[in-house]
């Protein structure tokens, strides 16, 4: 039990300043920088996939959509595919009726893709539109998705088309996708087409009904499509495969 | 009375529109030249009396027979002077031949170009009165008979410019946004002209043909001696206001912002949306769709398939469900007309101008046509092609590999989109 300390007058001299830490500083650290934006080339990850992800413990991002893991950090997909590229489809203003007037804000819609199997739609709404587009990018990168291809007639050179018949629906737009023979190339609207083209279809024949001048619909009922590729159970998934254990049981110590 | 109008002035060389006009004869003339605003078009009249004027003065013509306002000190034009009548009755004449000659051409010519009132659909190369259908069927928009509008180019542009303000159509009401405005006209059903607006009488034929005074007047003076007036002067001279190559321009509401790198290039060219009745940008939207059996375009694929209908009696729909046609077949179907009738092997039906619509594939002949979907290829020992054979419930088709039918035949053909989309609805998912 340590004794009780009494204060003299040696003892109650202020203790060394450290360096940087100022007499009458109000709080405000002089390192913290004004803006509060971070350095987005440092990625601290906030999930435990994303921690995975940045050890190195998985491999590739099918890993993650084999267990069908939610992507939370759109650095994830940075990570594994450097090279996506991005389109903005669409910005409008949306206004909200308040007491004070109408506030104003901006929606931005994007497209992410590879153009090599992997598409990500994503909306984004914010006060000023640059804010808006980029959150509509990190959104679409968060939603992106794999797109299963195949073949038309023989199965000769790389997959060129869809699986099989698609169907997405969006609102009142139902967008079909149907495989087509090589060299019939994109069959669509200039939107649908748009996704197809970042999803890396070469060859479909596609119809839409409902309200295709809604942008929107459209692209996401083109992008609901392409995600249902993967939800088919074919003949040649009918083997047993090993259940193995996903990523965060697989490495729960970590 | 036609906007923008420059009236000759009948002293002078001066010209202007209505109003200015009237100042400059009041301070400059001290002339007055009565019911000059009833008139739809009074360029010929006052060409007419600028003749009289200058043959036998002003104060001849105008003093001799009218009284002088001695308030104001002008002279004005009798009423019941017989020159004038005939001069105005000559002067209408010409008018209503030019308004008839010019509805006859907007009859008639499909060059049409300008972006829907309401969404942002644009018309290229279309005749006036399928704009018009456009907005009473697609809007309910109703602006009157098509039979009885003429200068209808001009017609919309009023009618634009007054949306543009926010001003209602049959109300007149003006609001600060185009969203209340849009809000107000679909709820209250303000979707027509209003009738009492005078300013639009200019526009309805029926409005030249009684605007002479009566029936006894029209019949007794005007029309009789006016059609085989010499003095009338040539209408077509006159600058008239036909632009068939208006432009619809629209700027983007988010021009010159302020993006960070990498998204700019992204950014730029890119259409955002305002108002809902502000005419899009003309670079957004392709050319129009090509009917399958003649060399008429329409705007959409949906059009397509109704113009065919009422112009060539094809139904597709009635066909491909007759034939039971699947996905594969439509598109076969439209690559095979695409391309029978770019090489001539669709008949041609007399008087029509398009080709005929086959009712049954192997009706077409008995030695089908090489483009036709059911014939088969001929392998060299003689041998029917039976690789990739395709049932479809009771017609035998057959898909070859490289079938030439399954690649679209026009680059962006949007009734490939089109077609298919009338099977759809048959087939099991």
């Amino acid at each position: 039990m340590s004794e009780p300390t009494t204060t003299t007058a040696q003892t109650a001299e202020k203790p060394q300043e450290s360096s940087g830490f100022r007499k009458g500083f109000k709080g405000q650290g002089r390192d913290k920088k004004k803006g509060g934006r971070r350095d987005e080339e440092v990625w601290t990850p906030s999930t435990k996939l994303g921690r995975l992800v940045k050890a190195g413990k998985v491999r590739s991002i099918e890993e993650i959509f084999l267990f069908s893991m939610p992507i939370k950090e759109h650095q994830i997909v940075d990570f594994f595919l450097p090279e996506l590229e991005e389109e903005v489809l669409k910005v409008q203003s949306v206004q909200k009726q308040t007491r004070a007037g109408q506030r104003t804000r901006f929606r931005a819609m994007c497209l992410v893709g590879d153009r090599n199997g992997h598409i990500g739609y994503g909306v984004g709404i914010a006060k000023e539109v640059a804010t808006a587009i980029r959150k509509s990018i990190h959104n679409a990168k968060q939603n992106i998705t794999p797109v299963r291809m195949g073949y038309w007639g023989g199965r000769l050179g790389a997959p060129h088309t869809v699986i099989c018949k698609l169907t997405g629906k969006c609102g009142s737009v139902s967008v079909r996708l149907v495989p087509a023979p090589r060299g019939s190339g994109i069959v669509a609207s200039n939107i649908v087409r748009k996704v197809l083209e970042f999803a890396g279809v070469e060859d479909v024949f596609t119809s839409q009904t409902g309200h295709t001048k809604t942008l929107m619909n459209s692209a996401l009922g083109c992008f609901r499509a392409l995600q249902a590729s993967y939800s088919l159970l074919t003949p040649d998934m009918w083997a047993q495969t090993a259940i193995r254990p996903d990523l965060k049981a697989r490495f729960s110590e970590e | 009375m036609l906007p923008n109008l420059r009236l000759p002035c009948p002293v002078c060389s001066m010209e202007g529109e209505r109003i200015p006009l009237i100042v400059h004869m009041k301070e400059a003339h001290k002339l007055a030249v009565p019911r000059l605003p009833d008139l739809l078009d009074p360029r010929p009249y006052l060409l007419l009396l600028r003749a009289r004027i200058s043959e036998q003065g002003l104060e001849a013509f105008a003093s001799s027979r009218c009284f002088i306002r001695r308030s104001d000190a002008m002279v004005c034009i009798d009423r019941s002077l017989q020159a004038d009548k005939d001069d105005r009755a000559a002067g209408h004449v010409c008018v209503l031949r030019h308004a008839l000659r010019r509805a006859q051409l907007e009859r008639t010519q499909a060059c049409y170009v300008r972006g829907c009132l309401v969404c942002r659909d644009i018309f290229r190369g279309v005749r006036v009165r399928d704009y018009l259908k456009h907005l009473e069927q697609t809007h309910r928009m109703y602006l009157g008979n098509p039979d009885n509008l003429v200068y209808t180019d001009l017609f919309i542009e009023c009618l634009a410019d007054r949306l543009g303000r926010g001003q209602c159509l049959s109300c007149d009401k003006v609001f600060p946004t185009q969203g209340l405005l849009r809000q107000h006209m679909k709820k209250k059903r303000h979707l027509r002209v209003d009738g009492k607006d005078h300013s639009l009488d200019c526009f309805y034929l029926v409005n030249y043909r009684d605007m002479l005074d009566g029936p006894e007047a029209q019949r007794e003076s005007a029309w009789g001696k006016g059609s085989e007036s010499e003095d009338c002067p040539d209408m077509d001279a006159l600058d008239t206001p036909w632009d068939a190559q208006a432009e619809v321009e629209g700027e983007g509401e988010y021009a010159g912002l302020d993006l960070p790198d990498g998204v700019a290039e992204a950014w730029e060219g890119l259409t955002v949306p305002g108002s809902q009745y502000q005419t899009a940008e003309a670079a957004d939207t392709g050319p129009s769709v090509k009917c399958l059996l003649c060399e008429s375009g329409c705007v959409s694929g949906q059009a397509v398939l109704d113009h065919m209908i009422h112009a060539h009696g094809a139904d597709v729909k009635a066909y491909v469900d007759s034939v039971s046609l699947d996905t594969y077949g439509c598109i076969r179907l439209v690559n095979y007309l695409r391309a029978a009738y770019d090489t001539g092997a669709l008949s041609t039906v007399e008087g029509g101008g398009g080709a005929s619509f086959p009712p049954h594939p192997v009706c077409l002949s008995s030695d089908p046509h090489p483009l036709h979907p059911w014939a088969p290829r001929v392998l060299a020992g003689g041998e029917e092609e039976r690789e990739d054979c395709y049932t479809v419930q009771g017609l035998s088709v057959r898909f070859r590999g490289d079938d030439p039918l399954l690649r679209p035949y026009q680059d962006d053909d949007e009734m490939l989109c089109v077609v298919p989309g009338l099977a759809y609805m048959e087939e099991d998912e």
